[in-house]
């Protein structure tokens, strides 16, 4: 059962809502990225419609959770460990068990792909016989075309978490797609899009046109290929606003620098977290081992100085 | 066609009314537009039994009330097992199949087959079953490329590609597991698929398989069995040469639709010299008996050693007698 609150806007910044608890009272205000909000005095949920707008659609999809959380801090500890000492403490040291969840926003794509081409195919053919056995390759040009759908492409809709790090937590089981309905939200934070429809059209055409390459050199015949060039154009493209679930732990590195951010998807529970070298302990391990190997060299000149002598 | 004839807009293949996005191109289905809001709201979700604030969690996998332990329903995707739609009828009898298996028996006269196996064969189980595939139809536009020996030069391939827009009708994907594959692609020319019914009728006690794939796995399978049938389709005539290798086939489906059929056999196991073998004998149409045969080793044994001593006795015995002969 959903119980629709009104909700006021707060005269301190546009976007900013104020909601009042339904169970306690309590004031809550809900920054322009949160789509859902828990009440700090008696943890009562509340999920929050805003007024429509083409640049902030509204969810059609959502995956639930499925990691639970002590599952999610397992594997990314498993991860953790299995980093060398030369990557950065700060990520090696991160504390795990800080994961939070959210609702990420996504856009799924789709579109059909109709490409025309033009190839070298390489043919072998073998001339001689035992020892003057000769495999040659005759390249011979193909044209041609190429029609398919591009299908489950997603694109962060966040700004928070850039498609590239998505990337790395992927593949979602598509299968598991329910209806948006906040029923699957409520009591979890959720992030409105921070990215509007036409700004993740680039990027999402990009992956599309990535997975096109693909299909293009699988569908090539012959043993092997050369210099493939095509033209491909996308037609019936669909976006769908979809909310995917993470686990994610912002590490800050240094004083000043933007965090870094370990991810864990909260349906595969696979982990992505950028590692970046330390460079100290890089530089000092090579000091390290040169001086040794000075240290030897002169103890060596030193002793065979001393046998000569 | 069904009440629910909701289709997809890019594709348009019909949808079920569980569909969330087309399972063929993915395009989102149609769905109930909602009213646009013209001011911000805040919604909290109540336990129907208390009324208490609820939240996802889970281990429910739906939202409980963390006072009365109650769990909310929500909208799951569904994706059930496939079950059979309409159930051909069994058009040949009992007494017909023993009969049409022991006319195939007499027909079996290849070299290494037994002679007197139509004689000497028994019946010893006959099994009438229904088995199940899904019927498709469907209109593609099929992209492909191969590899052929027309206009090769010093290699024995050359490369060729080409477009064509194809039909589909009736195609029959067998999804049996009772059934060999070679058993089951011999039968499925001979059923009638208009003859369907929506119970199954004559056969109150016979067998009915089950679809044992859930409707995603099942709608994969359908997409690959489709771009199988297009590639055999082109590699019969439609690509160039006598032979080809390398077939590739991308294909852009649209009004994909499927039926899921129960389809009539008899399964039949005839004893010979104390070996069981199968045979399936059609429910439909008598023309489609298809088993497997016992070997004569006696003729198996003979061709052996006539190859034997051509290959290694008589090389011998001729390298012999010329030794013999050079040293007179």
């Amino acid at each position: 059962m959903l119980a629709p609150v009104a909700a006021t806007h707060s005269p301190h910044a546009r976007d900013v809502f104020d909601v009042q608890c339904q169970d306690c009272g309590a004031l809550l205000h809900l920054a322009p990225h949160q789509r859902t909000a828990t009440c700090l005095y008696c943890r009562s949920p509340a999920i929050v419609t805003r007024p429509s707008d083409p640049n902030r659609p509204r969810p059609r999809f959502a995956l639930a959770f499925v990691l639970p959380p002590e599952a999610a801090v397992a594997r990314a500890q498993a991860w953790q460990r299995s980093l060398s000492w030369f990557r950065g403490a700060s990520i090696r040291t991160a504390p795990i068990s800080e994961l939070q969840p959210i609702y990420s926003p996504a856009f799924l794509y789709s579109a059909v792909a109709r490409s025309s081409y033009r190839v070298e195919i390489g043919e072998n053919y073998v001339t001689g016989s035992g020892d003057s056995r000769q495999t040659h390759t005759e390249w011979r040009p193909l044209v041609g075309n190429h029609a398919a759908f591009v299908r489950d492409v997603l694109v962060s809709a966040s700004r928070g978490i850039p498609n590239q790090e998505l990337d790395h937590v992927e593949p979602y089981d598509l299968r598991a797609l329910h209806r948006y309905t906040p029923a699957l939200i409520s009591g979890w934070p959720a992030e409105e899009p921070s990215q509007t429809p036409e700004s993740v059209w680039a990027s999402a055409r990009a992956e599309a046109m990535q997975h096109v390459a693909q299909y293009l050199h699988a569908f090539m015949p012959g043993d092997t290929q050369r210099g493939l060039q095509y033209n491909s154009k996308l037609d019936y493209e669909s976006l769908d606003l979809v909310l995917l679930p993470l686990w994610v732990l912002p590490v800050r590195v240094a004083p000043g620098a933007p965090p870094l951010r370990l991810l864990v998807n909260g349906q595969t529970g696979r982990v992505y977290g950028p590692a970046p070298l330390a460079w100290q302990r890089v530089i000092g391990v090579v000091l390290g081992a040169l001086a040794l190997l000075l240290g030897l060299m002169l103890f060596l000149m030193l002793l065979l100085g001393a046998l000569a002598a | 066609m069904s009440e629910h004839d909701v289709r997809c807009t890019r594709c348009t293949s019909p949808l079920e009314p569980q569909d969330l996005r087309c399972p063929i191109c993915s395009m989102a289905a149609p769905d109930f537009d909602l009213p646009p809001q013209s001011r911000a709201f805040s919604e909290v979700l109540r336990c129907d039994g208390c009324g208490a604030a609820v939240g996802y969690t889970i281990q429910h996998q739906a939202p409980r009330c963390g006072f009365c332990n109650a769990v909310m329903h929500i909208e799951r995707p569904e994706d059930p097992l496939e079950e059979p739609e309409w159930y051909l009828p069994f058009r040949v009898t009992d007494a017909q199949a023993s009969q049409l298996l022991s006319a195939w028996l007499a027909t079996q006269k290849g070299f290494f087959t037994p002679s007197e196996l139509a004689s000497q064969a028994t019946l010893s189980a006959l099994m009438p079953l229904w088995w199940v595939a899904w019927v498709c139809e469907a209109e593609a536009y099929v992209t492909w490329s191969a590899d052929s020996d027309a206009g090769s030069k010093r290699a024995a391939w050359a490369p060729h590609s080409g477009s064509h827009s194809l039909t589909f009708r009736s195609l029959l994907i067998p999804a049996t597991r009772g059934l060999t594959y070679d058993e089951a692609s011999f039968l499925a020319p001979g059923f009638d698929p208009a003859s369907g019914e929506r119970t199954p009728q004559g056969r109150a006690h016979a067998p009915i398989e089950r679809f044992d794939v859930q409707r995603s796995v099942a709608r994969n399978f359908i997409i690959q069995a489709i771009h199988r049938a297009a590639a055999s389709q082109l590699a019969n005539g439609m690509i160039p040469g006598r032979r080809t290798r390398n077939v590739r086939v991308s294909a852009l489906l649209s009004s994909l639709t499927t039926r899921r059929l129960a389809l009539p056999t008899y399964v039949l196991a005839y004893r010979y010299r104390g070996e069981l073998y199968r045979a399936v004998v059609h429910g439909q149409d008598p023309r489609y008996v298809w088993g497997r045969t016992p070997k004569s080793y006696k003729k198996l044994w003979l061709v052996l050693g006539i190859v034997g001593f051509v290959v290694v006795v008589l090389p011998t015995l001729l390298t012999f007698v010329m030794l013999v002969a050079s040293n007179l």
